[in-house]
């Protein structure tokens, strides 16, 4: 598979492996920056410009990456996870980028693969083997194909793993027996960036194909594109959504957690997406960030959105929200690290952060709006209103009446077909993530959109015998977003009060913005792909109905009494609970 | 329009008599508004309507390096817009040998395509797709060049080179974030 002419060249090729002191900090286990215990290592591995086997595609591809690794190997097979970036400049002279493969005489290789170096070395210091893949012969080339590219990189991914299972069993050059014995092989996760996050996705199907040869356990994918529309399920799944994104402005990933989430019945595998304000699409790649290297480097919000610079949320002038580089990492760290940490290490201190909105501000600066769908099974999440069809806007998913009173409109959309496909109408590409793409997408997330022009509106649920107990459940939960077209809502955020009565006649109101604070906030900015309407989980714990008896719970009502007016989007309504282990 | 130009060897000659049709990269698809939604985008239009057996790009990547003859081409050297967009190149090519492709369903053989350079930048390298626009109407994704000093396009269809369009640059099929080229399209020469 690996000519020895290619392994000599990477013998030749490796830099020294060196150790690196992780510095490890007291931690209690929650702040997934700080790092763990194992002295950590670093090495390169090149195997060429055009070593890589990744069939039928129209170009040469390096075998190239780096592994980071604890120092310590002996002992036990450590998991895997591996890195791919995004399509970014291939190498760069002077202050240019270029998009040569392999780069010219005179020009120096951009190393994207090592963007991430900072989240590969906190994973390594809790016993992750990481490895981050170069994939700059697939950027030269990916236009030409009709799927951007995904394939390539879905094979390439595959290539690299054929590698390392390689090193894994029977080693070779440039680790000779180092990793021999030391990899779980069925215990892997993949990180993705930009078009790499489309990748991840389109090569856990690609494993899949192939007989899943690999245990690919995890998937998270950074800002990715979604040219192709591939669901996955049967994986844990995690989609960062830059809100300041201005490379990918559709923040098109939202759909693999919209496609998947009812596609598989008793699908075990959770789902998260995080917004994270503020940030935009190159920060989360040091390499891509401006002043790591003379040429490529951008903010991808100032470069590429005409005004951006002058946006008071996203731009760069007084007042701003946009996250620092270094903020921004601190966000990518904290999410990628503690997203591995509980799939593939199993820790479960991290799902009730994910689910709730977020580390402390201390570890993570950026907010973070999130939503959490649970596994599908029966312990985790009742789903009460998937909101598909038009039988959701009279009967629940359990069977009960559903009323609505001094609510207009009332219907759903955006989901394709009869409904009114995008929700909003008219708006600049990108404002609407769940049904914007860059290729077609021929439904996109079915929303209830509603409001309301009186104090007195409500939507009510009767639930039905059977159907009734909610004990065992953590919260009442939902997908909602302010919506900003709306002029009722003033430009402002929204509230709502939740009461649920028993059967016992009990009823206990829960306001949303002090169970869930901030959950309904206007959608910042005015230029371009911002404002963005995008539905976040607003949780609601039951633990917040105090009194109420949760066995005998007969109906709940939102009422609309916050405000005298406004216009908000739902979807999602359930029962949940999360996991104790993941 | 024809699908097939320039010869009239029996075994190239279009077996297709349908109008307004494109391959590959290319639509007919028009976006009504300056709004842009998915289900009306460029690709959509091309992946209902049209089926090559290119995946992996192999022909496109051929067709972007053979040469070709230039039907026409502007002389601006003043950057323009947001992506610094300067001048512009047509040209017919012709591939070695006659393109199958299919189009609802039935066959079509091509041998002539044309090729769209908008001349400029240097520009972005994005993970959003570079589309080129004629006048109103998103005509393919584009192909950056090495140097990236040039994005071009394969159109399969000779109706939509328009004498006196104008030629845009934009990422994703986003009309607002057009760089609209100063000169338009001059096939006087040509037509």
């Amino acid at each position: 598979m690996y000519r020895p002419s290619q392994i000599y060249l990477a013998a030749i090729m490796i830099s020294s492996v060196f150790l690196i002191d992780a510095k490890s900090q007291s931690n209690n286990g929650t702040d997934p920056t700080v790092p763990g215990s194992h002295q950590i290592a670093t090495a390169e591995y090149n195997f060429g410009d055009s070593a890589a086997n990744v069939p039928g595609f129209p170009g040469p591809v390096e075998l190239r990456g780096s592994v980071t690794y604890p120092a310590d190997l002996a002992g036990s097979r450590h998991p895997l996870i591996v890195f791919v970036h995004g399509r970014h400049f291939t190498c760069f002279t002077g202050v240019f980028g270029t998009l040569e493969w392999p780069c010219s005489a005179g020009e120096q290789m951009i190393l994207s693969y090592h963007g991430y170096d900072y989240i590969a070395q906190n994973l390594a210091s809790y016993g992750f083997i990481v490895i981050s893949i170069s994939a700059n012969g697939i950027n030269a080339r990916d236009a030409a194909t009709s799927d951007f590219g995904a394939l390539g990189r879905a094979q390439l991914i595959q290539d690299h793993l054929n590698l390392w299972n390689m090193f894994n069993t029977v080693g070779g050059a440039p680790f000779g027996s180092l990793f021999v014995g030391t990899i779980d092989m069925q215990n892997i996760g993949t990180m993705g960036h930009s078009r790499g996050g489309e990748a991840v996705v389109r090569h856990f199907q690609y494993n899949q194909s192939l007989g899943s040869p690999y245990g690919i356990k995890a998937v998270f994918a950074i800002a990715p594109t979604d040219f192709n529309h591939e669901i996955i399920n049967r994986v844990p799944l995690a989609v960062t959504l830059p809100y300041c994104d201005g490379d990918v402005i559709t923040l098109e990933g939202v759909h693999y957690y919209d496609q998947s989430r009812y596609n598989v019945p008793g699908d075990p595998a959770g789902k998260h997406t995080f917004l994270v304000m503020g940030a935009d699409h190159n920060f989360y790649n040091t390499i891509w960030t401006p002043g790591a290297l003379p040429g490529g480097g951008s903010d991808d919000w100032v470069g590429f959105i005409m005004g951006g610079a002058g946006d008071p949320f996203c731009g760069t002038g007084i007042g701003n929200q946009r996250l620092t580089p270094a903020q921004q990492r601190a966000n990518g760290l904290a999410y990628v690290a503690s997203f591995f940490r509980t799939y593939i290490g199993h820790e479960s201190q991290f799902l009730p952060i994910f689910a709730t909105g977020g580390f402390s501000h201390s570890i993570d600066p950026s907010t973070v709006h999130a939503s959490y769908h649970p596994p599908d099974q029966p312990p985790f999440r009742r789903d009460l209103n998937r909101f598909l069809d038009p039988t959701s806007l009279t009967t629940s998913a359990v069977g009960g009446a559903i009323n609505d009173t001094g609510l207009t409109p009332y219907s759903l959309c955006g989901g394709g077909g009869a409904e009114p496909t995008p929700c909003l109408g008219a708006l600049f590409l990108g404002q609407q993530p769940h049904i914007d793409s860059f290729s077609p997408l021929t439904g996109g997330l079915s929303q209830l959109i509603t409001g309301w022009n009186a104090a007195t509106a409500t939507y009510t649920y009767l639930l039905p015998a059977g159907q009734r107990s909610a004990l065992g459940f953590q919260a009442l939960q939902f997908r909602a977003g302010v919506n900003f077209t709306d002029g009722r809502n003033g430009g402002g955020a929204q509230d709502l009060t939740v009461t649920m009565t028993d059967g016992f006649g009990k009823a206990v109101s829960v306001r949303v913005s002090n169970a869930a604070p901030g959950s309904l906030f206007f959608p910042p900015g005015s230029t371009g792909p911002v404002p963005k309407s995008v539905l976040n989980t607003v949780r609601i714990p039951l633990s917040s109905f105090v009194g109420l008896r949760l066995f005998d719970i007969r109906q709940i009502d939102f009422k609309f009494d916050q405000h005298s007016s406004g216009g908000i989007i739902v979807t999602d309504l359930a029962f949940t609970s999360i996991p104790l282990h993941p | 329009m024809r699908f097939i130009t320039g010869s009239n060897h029996p075994s190239i000659r279009c077996r297709l008599g349908l109008s307004c049709l494109m391959l590959g990269m290319i639509t007919c698809a028009v976006i009504a508004s300056g709004q842009q939604r998915g289900e009306t985008s460029l690709a959509g239009r091309i992946q209902s309507r049209v089926k090559i057996s290119d995946e992996q790009g192999f022909v496109h990547a051929q067709l972007q390096k053979l040469p070709g003859v230039v039907l026409a081409e502007g002389s601006n050297s003043q950057p323009v817009g947001q992506y610094h967009v300067t001048t512009y190149r047509i040209e017919e090519v012709s591939p070695a040998a006659p393109l199958q492709a299919e189009v609802d369903g039935k066959s079509v053989l091509l041998d002539k395509v044309w090729r769209i350079a908008v001349i400029g930048g240097p520009f972005p390298v994005r993970n959003a797709p570079a589309v080129i626009w004629i006048d109103d109407e998103p005509v393919g994704f584009g192909a950056e060049s090495p140097d990236l000093r040039s994005i071009s396009t394969l159109v399969f269809d000779r109706s939509v080179l328009k004498h006196g369009a104008r030629l845009a640059l934009s990422y994703g099929v986003d009309h607002n974030g057009r760089s609209v080229l100063p000169e338009s399209i001059n096939l006087a020469r040509t037509r």
